[in-house]
């Protein structure tokens, strides 16, 4: 059928997320490094569905869904040698021919964005024309840095100019604070095309990245693989229900709507449990897992892939569980009952909300490999918590801008020749989103916005 | 001691008659005596009362004899009896009051008490006759009751007479005269009046008032005989005093002859056989009585009724002698009882022979049982037989050597009833075993038998386990044939598992008697449509009631079981290992018999597990029923989300429009497509070509999606478990699943217009706070939609199955557990799926409930399209008016803003009415599920309100109506009415 989905993966951190993503997948669902189906995948009785992510070409090989974008060639110059050079179609890479990179300039890479629109728009309607039904795309990035903050920025722009009823989801690396300096500045600029342009974001925080590779997986000082590991992982489980469907969450848009009611609010945290050898180079793997302690794992705060601060109004406003592996049913509902009893969750006051749970029996693998059967899970929640995460993005935001630092490499580029408007509009969307997550904390938020008719029709 | 009443008639008759006979004495005379009643009956009716009386051995010897002459002497007899009578009346009683007076009852009854007084005087006495003494009084009343009975019954014709009769003559016999007699022979009186046999057939009207004083009195009249009695036993004293009478006493050897006659059931010259008078002919019984109606007639406690009742006439009742005793001696009562109790085996001989010569001759549906029944009776009656010429070459020998038998040799009848003791308890089990024959037959009959197996002598035990033995044989053999085989070869209808008639009479009698072949015939000839689930449920039948004893119900039902699963395996599966199976059980059979109850057991059980194994072997191995189940699952319970999503997506247009407008074509082609898009196309394609898309019966105005039905087609065998029930059932569910997912999808493309792509109209002024309620509204819609679905497809569905399928798993016991294990997770999936209730009247309550609140989803949606449309033409119409302002061509626009402006009203009004009326369905939801009978259904419940906003809900609710009123008719209206809101 269709339901297909393209992933764009935008710059460095893109790209070396996309390459796990990627070998996660051909794992799963049996693909060699060359495309080719291994031979316990062959029977077609794994129940899975390969068209959502890839594609066979003529000789049945099976190619990713998938166009690589750096402004730099390193990152895709390692992906071009490593074992699953083959996998990709060459027509979907595209290096800048410059090679120059986009210099950790939001701006740069925007106008680079811009300057490149002819050929990659070429490439992204070629893969929409190749599906049946698209369904949506998924675009990887870190929003720190120039290519794939900018380029990436400029794309979600475009991508929903051109298909307005298609479903953009990101999943977006957040920097630590310490990344880049111009990050703030980068960050804000590209989160107004987050809120604006894409349908949902899955906010994945280096700095909780760096926390849960430590704490969980007992690895200190983690390495760029392992953290892209981590969030590959993520990925890979957050998408299970596409990719193996069942009775429910069987396409993109049937996830997110019952995780985002409304528009803005679409800013998604993740959980993973648990982390084990087989997904993370050199993790420990800790003690036997039961379906209770999956799920209780998934609401701890310091589980989430994004580092927030809970207040005691913080509430879940959404809440899927993807819970995979040789899970016995009655456990899911003996586990709801306990958590439901010590109240481990917060939920909304204004609406209905509750602990969603999705079962995915297979795991992908060859059957009878290792692990097949472990239980795991992924919880995709939307949370108010996360106004903190750009409280502080504001806050790193304005302290920076005071001093108008670091001002000169932004003004080169068109689209600030004519003023730096477009900061203070892309703070005050961020600042609106902010507000807004705030307000969903409360039981008022179902009149939300009544008085702000003026403001926003402006 | 059967001398005492003929002695003192003897005494008497010597008496001139003084008067003549009052006819009132005379029909006396003939109730007590009846054979000498004139309507002469050749039979006595109670030969024991006969015997009693010396009158009968007076009777004329044979019929042969002249009648005159008999009429003469019986009118003779009459007369002298008459005149005792009187005399007895007339005589020195002082209490003897006139015929027919009213109060004798009350005199009977009155001595009655008195002679308690003098019970207690002769307490010692009646303590040594070891005499169970009740009180006079108890003896008055149950005088009385018997006394209202005869009267009120009207069975006896005249019972004052009698009544009066019975009087007198305990009164006739004086205390003194029965004292000085007491005194003179203490001990053999007592034990001969002891040794009296009791009134066997006849029970005595009066047992009370009369039995008593006799049998106190004992022989009253030996005082006047002139013979020394002293220091003679009783029977010496009656030798003696015969010897003087030259009353010689009968020849044994005679009697021994028509006893070894009696005993093959012939009748014997001097002695025959007495049988039952028709009831017509006994004198006691007044009009209604004799009609049958003997309420008031039998009163005795014991067996007085069940013979009235029961007995057949012609039956052997007894024997009477019908020896002229006074020419060839008389015959003692002793000899006559040991008489009548050896000829009891001749009566039980001509029972059973009765019987086997009345089977052979195939007057009964017969049996095999009976058969062997019949055979082993034959044997042992050879036995008997043997035994009888063994006597009867003994007789002969003593009568040839000796005409009086010497003492300690030879035959004589005390040695006659010793020897063949064992045999009259045989005989009589055999009796008793021949009456049970005659009701019941088969493996009734076996049960009937197997309960004499727990009686307690040992002979009787072992007897009856031979007869076992061998009536058991041609059930062993039916037995064997049907749980090694499972044929049913029981033409006489013995086994307990039998041919449903009801199915017979379908297959218009093609049934052979000799067995079932028909039904192979019958399937076959239906080219194997017809249901397997019938033939495997209805085919047979167990017959609790034919079940042997020695088999216990639950046992039975195993081998039922057996059978059935080998029938099934061989007849409906068609299984071409039915030799492997048949080889195994071969091995697990030994030759079953009775005497090997253990051995049975176990060759049971292990054929019981090889067929139930081999016969769900087949139903998951051959004819994978898993993978139809899982079929069903996942296309019939929507498991398989993919297929169901392109199904959906390829029928909603079709589906949309008017049912009348459905091609079954179209529908079939987008079921090729979904199942060729989807994972469906792996799937095994037996599996895919029995899915097919149907059209149900619509009626006007319905569209397709009230009448499109998913189906799945399936066949005997499998229609064993798929029954037409459970597809109904199955059908039922897809028709809910489906409308959820109808729903569920419309929910889905309204997100799309309403969160995702909402740029397109977010610069409308005064709509982002509806556009904003209709969003919190629809959240919570697509909440409860997917709570709903997870529920049943987690709770419900998902942990039904893992139930089938630990037993799928374990593979225990036969199809029916199969059946059943199905049918209990059918049962539990469209209980809860269909949230039906079991309180009655409601069940349907909550979907009612359930399908309003999704019915109001879909008229949500086409409220917000509404809005939708609306809101895209106001955008439209701003940028123009924009376009216009900053002097641009546009073209001239008909729509004003009051008139979309009223639109957006109607609209307004919809989309809120809609948000309420399914939030009202909501919250009963809620409340219906939190008390709903089903636990997990209550967890919906808590899966719906788990924040606990439905229950926060009540009291917001005034809140809530507030959405957009309608008191703005303009976008500024509306806005003041949002800012008032916002200030609040």
């Amino acid at each position: 059928m269709g339901r297909e989905i393209i992933s764009l993966q935008a710059g460095q951190a893109g790209n070396q997320i996309g390459a796990q993503f990627w070998q996660k997948l051909c794992a799963e669902h049996g693909i060699t490094p060359q495309g080719n189906l291994e031979e316990w995948a062959q029977d077609g009785s794994q129940g899975d569905r390969k068209d959502v992510f890839f594609y066979q070409a003529d000789d049945e090989h099976y190619i990713p869904r998938a166009i690589l974008i750096d402004l730099e060639p390193r990152v895709i110059n390692n992906i071009l040698s490593s074992p699953f050079k083959g996998l990709y179609n060459p027509e979907n890479i595209f290096v800048s021919k410059d090679g120059g990179g986009a210099g950790n300039n939001w701006a740069q890479g925007y106008s680079a964005g811009e300057r490149l629109y002819d050929d990659l728009i070429e490439m992204i309607d070629r893969e929409a024309d190749g599906s049946d039904s698209l369904e949506g795309f998924m675009l990887l990035h870190s929003i720190a840095g120039g290519t794939g903050s900018g380029l990436g920025s400029y794309l979600l722009e475009r991508l929903s100019d051109r298909f307005p009823k298609k479903l953009i989801q990101t999943y977006s690396v957040f920097p630590e604070t310490s990344d880049v300096v111009v990050q703030p500045y980068n960050s804000i600029l590209a989160m107004k095309r987050l809120v604006n342009n894409a349908d949902s974001v899955v906010v994945l925080d280096n700095a909780a990245l760096t926390r849960i590779a430590a704490d969980r997986l007992h690895v200190q000082d983690p390495s760029f693989v392992q953290t892209n590991q981590l969030v590959s992982t993520v990925m890979a489980a957050s998408t299970t229900t596409l990719r193996y469907p069942s009775y429910m969450n069987n396409d993109l848009v049937g996830i997110i709507s019952s995780l985002i009611p409304t528009p803005r609010c679409h800013f998604l945290m993740t959980s993973y449990t648990p982390f084990t050898g087989d997904e993370i180079d050199h993790a420990k793997a800790t003690r036997k897992t039961t379906t209770l302690d999956v799920m209780r794992r998934l609401l701890q705060p310091k589980n989430r892939m994004v580092s927030t601060i809970s207040t005691k109004s913080s509430a879940y406003i959404s809440c899927l569980n993807i819970i995979s592996g040789d899970v016995d049913p009655t456990d899911v509902h003996k586990s709801l009952l306990r958590i439901r009893e010590r109240q481990l969750a917060n939920f909304i006051p204004w609406g209905p909300a509750s602990i969603q749970v999705a079962l995915t029996r297979k795991r992908g693998g060859p059957p009878g490999g290792p692990n097949s059967n472990r239980v795991s899970g992924v919880m995709m929640a939307n949370h108010t918590s996360i106004n903190s995460l750009f409280k502080r993005m504001l806050h790193q935001y304005d302290m920076l801008r005071k001093r108008n630092a670091f001002l000169e490499q932004y003004k080169k580029e068109e689209i600030f020749a004519n003023g730096l408007d477009e900061f203070d509009d892309a703070r005050r969307v961020v600042a609106e989103l902010q507000e807004e997550y705030v307000a969903a904390e409360s039981p008022d938020y179902i009149d939300y916005g009544a008085g702000a008719d003026n403001h926003v029709g402006r | 001691m059967s001398s005492r009443p003929s002695s003192s008639l003897s005494t008497h008759r010597n008496r001139p008659s003084t008067s003549t006979a009052r006819p009132p004495l005379e029909q006396l005379v003939y109730s007590l005596v009846p054979s000498l009643a004139p309507p002469r009956s050749s039979r006595l009716n109670h030969d024991v009362r006969s015997g009693r009386s010396s009158v009968a051995s007076s009777r004329p010897e044979s019929r042969a004899e002249i009648d005159g002459e008999a009429e003469k002497e019986r009118k003779e007899r009459v007369k002298e009896l008459m005149e005792w009578c009187e005399e007895i009346m007339e005589s020195e009683l002082p209490s003897s009051a006139p015929l027919s007076t009213p109060t004798l009852p009350d005199t009977a009854k009155r001595m009655l008490l008195q002679s308690s007084r003098t019970d207690s005087r002769s307490a010692s006495r009646q303590s040594n006759r070891g005499e169970t003494s009740s009180s006079g009084s108890e003896r008055a009343m149950k005088f009385s009751g018997i006394w209202n009975k005869l009267e009120r019954g009207r069975l006896l014709s005249s019972p004052l007479p009698h009544l009066q009769f019975l009087l007198a003559l305990s009164e006739y016999n004086p205390d003194n005269a029965s004292l000085k007699s007491a005194n003179t022979n203490s001990n053999p009186i007592h034990s001969s009046s002891r040794a009296m046999p009791p009134p066997a057939t006849f029970p005595s009207n009066q047992p009370s008032s009369s039995r008593q004083p006799l049998t106190a009195t004992g022989s009253i009249n030996l005082p006047a005989l002139e013979i020394d009695v002293k220091g003679k036993s009783k029977a010496d004293v009656l030798k003696a005093w015969r010897s003087s009478k030259s009353e010689k006493p009968f020849p044994p050897h005679l009697l021994l002859r028509d006893t070894l006659y009696l005993m093959q059931g012939i009748d014997g010259r001097y002695v025959r056989f007495a049988l039952r008078s028709p009831r017509e002919q006994n004198p006691y019984l007044t009009e209604k009585g004799r009609a049958g109606d003997g309420t008031g007639f039998p009163l005795g406690k014991d067996g007085a009724v069940g013979q009235v009742d029961e007995g057949e006439e012609g039956d052997i009742v007894g024997i009477e002698i019908i020896a002229d005793q006074a020419k060839d001696g008389y015959i003692s009562k002793p000899t006559q009882t040991i008489l009548t109790q050896l000829s009891e085996m001749g009566m039980l001989y001509r029972q059973v022979t009765d019987f086997i010569n009345s089977r052979q001759a195939g007057e009964s549906k017969g049996g095999m049982t009976e058969q062997s029944l019949c055979h082993f009776l034959h044997h042992e009656l050879s036995e008997y037989h043997r035994l009888l010429a063994v006597l009867e070459s003994q007789m002969n020998q003593t009568t040839e050597q000796n005409e009086q038998p010497a003492e300690g040799a030879g035959l004589t009848l005390m040695r006659l009833g010793l020897w063949t003791e064992e045999m009259r308890l045989k005989l009589k089990q055999m009796s008793l075993v021949v009456d049970e024959a005659k009701k019941v037959h088969g493996g009734a009959l076996v049960s009937k038998i197997h309960k004499h197996t727990s009686h307690g002598d040992p002979l009787i035990r072992k007897f009856t386990d031979q007869i076992l033995e061998e009536v058991s044989k041609p059930f062993f053999a039916t037995l064997q044939r049907w749980i090694f085989a499972g044929d049913l070869n029981d033409p006489f209808k013995e086994f307990f598992v039998q041919l449903n008639p009801e199915t017979v009479s379908v297959r218009d009698g093609r049934i052979s008697p000799a067995g079932d072949v028909g039904f192979e015939v019958g399937i076959d000839h239906a080219g194997g449509t017809d249901e397997a689930h019938k033939v495997w449920e209805k085919k047979y039948v167990f017959v609790k009631g034919m079940v042997p004893g020695f088999v216990s119900e639950e046992f039975g039902k195993k081998i039922f079981s057996t059978g059935r699963s080998l029938n099934f395996i061989r007849y409906s599966c068609g299984d071409s290992d039915w030799i492997e199976t048949q080889a195994k059980l071969a091995n697990a059979g030994r030759a079953l018999k009775y005497s090997d109850l253990a051995g049975l057991e176990r060759s049971i059980d292990d054929a019981y597990s090889i067929a139930s194994q081999r016969l769900l072997e087949i139903f998951f191995d051959k004819f994978v029923l898993l993978d139809h189940l899982r079929a069903l699952k996942s296309y019939l319970m929507l498991g398989a989300g993919d297929f169901t999503e392109l199904l959906m997506e390829a029928l909603a247009p079709r589906l949309s429009k008017p049912a009348i407008s459905l091609y079954r074509h179209h529908l079939t082609s987008d079921l090729e497509s979904a199942i060729r898009g989807s994972n469906a196309q792996f799937d095994d394609p037996d599996i895919l070509r029995r899915l097919d898309a149907r059209i149900l019966e619509y009626s006007h105005g319905e569209t397709g999606w009230d009448c499109f039905a998913l189906e799945y087609k399936v066949e005997a065998p499998l229609n064993a478990v798929l029954d037409h029930k459970a597809m109904l059932d199955y059908d039922r569910l897809f028709n809910h699943l489906w409308r959820l997912k109808r729903v569920e999808s419309a929910l889905t493309q309204g997100w799309i217009r309403v969160t995702s792509t909402s740029k397109a109209y977010e610069g409308i002024p005064g709509l982002s706070n509806d556009w904003h309620h209709c969003r919190i509204v629809q959240a919570e819609m697509v909440h409860f939609l997917r709570n709903l679905q997870a529920f049943y497809q987690l709770e419900v569905i998902e942990c039904s199955w893992q139930a089938l399928m630990e037993f799928t798993e374990k593979r225990e016991g036969d199809l029916d557990a199969l059946i059943s294990a199905h049918r209990e997770y059918l049962d539990r999936v469209v209980r809860k799926v269909l949230l039906l209730s079991s309180k009655r009247d409601k069940e349907e309550v909550l979907l009612e409930t359930v399908r309003e609140a999704l019915d109001f989803i879909l008229q949500f949606r086409d409220a917000t399209d509404d809005l939708y449309g609306w809101s895209l033409a106001e955008a439209t119409r701003l940028d123009r008016e924009r376009d216009a302002e900053r002097g641009l061509y546009t073209i001239p626009t008909n729509d004003s803003p009051t008139i979309s402006s009223q639109q957006l009203q109607s609209i307004r009004q919809r989309v809120k009415n809609c948000s309420n009326s399914f939030q009202d369905r909501l919250i009963s939801i809620c409340h219906l599920a939190g008390s709903h009978t089903d636990l997990d259904v209550r967890f919906l419940a808590i899966r719906i309100a788990w924040n606990g906003h439905y229950s926060l809900r009540k009291s917001k609710s005034n809140n809530l109506t507030l959405i957009p009123s309608t008191t703005g008719t303009s976008v500024i209206g509306s806005e003041r009415a949002s800012s008032t809101r916002s200030n609040r």
